[in-house]
């Protein structure tokens, strides 16, 4: 089985990302340039249950916080 | 069905951790599965595009619009009638597809999910129920 990752550790933006859940949390199984790519490698590592979602800096917080109070 | 909130570490929000209505829900004629965010802020359902693309839809045949978000800023879609299954549910949504979204996850928004899901969210207790609603 391949190693998994938790997602607060995968900040690199612009990929796809094949995530599974395990006690709670989110784990990445494979990361592509596709949505379809990302999707094909977790399944052939075994994670059938694997579901797509984007890579982001954060996984939380989506409004901006570059503005200042 | 009742589902747990998925605990996500972020350390731009006080606390450095917060925790996620998130379901998986597969879609298109592909059924592939996608990470959605059950939101109850969002008027509509919003898919990202290379997603819609992947499960066999083409965004541009559908109705082009906007949306605006929060923060003010305006993006860009089509509505595309999508079929979604939920919880074993499925059935068919109009969607707003789009390559512009911020958010890693779709949202299941008032239009596409909440017209047709009960939910019952009991954060003290870290879980969440979807009742399909009969019609």
């Amino acid at each position: 089985m391949k190693k998994l990752i938790p997602i607060h550790k995968f900040n690199k933006i612009g990929s796809w990302l094949a995530v599974v859940v395990k006690r709670k949390g989110m784990y990445v199984v494979a990361a592509a340039k596709e949505p379809k790519r990302a999707l094909d490698a977790a399944n052939r590592a075994g994670y059938k249950d694997a579901a797509l979602m984007r890579s982001a800096r954060h996984y939380a917080a989506f409004i901006s916080t570059t503005a200042t109070p | 069905m009742k589902f747990f909130y998925r605990y996500l570490q972020d350390d731009a929000i006080p606390g450095k951790f917060t925790y996620m209505p998130l379901i998986t829900a597969n879609f298109g004629e592909y059924k592939i599965p996608i990470v959605c965010l059950i939101d109850t802020g969002s008027p509509v359902t919003i898919i990202h595009s290379p997603l819609a693309v992947s499960a066999g839809i083409i965004p541009s045949n559908g109705r082009k619009s906007t949306l605006r978000g929060v923060g003010g800023d305006t993006i860009s879609g089509y509505y595309n009638d999508v079929e979604l299954i939920v919880c074993g549910y499925r059935y068919t949504c109009q969607a707003f597809v789009t390559a512009d979204l911020q958010t890693p996850y779709c949202l299941l928004g008032q239009i596409g999910f909440f017209q047709h899901f009960r939910v019952a969210f009991d954060l003290p207790k870290l879980s969440f129920e979807v009742t399909p609603v009969a019609s």
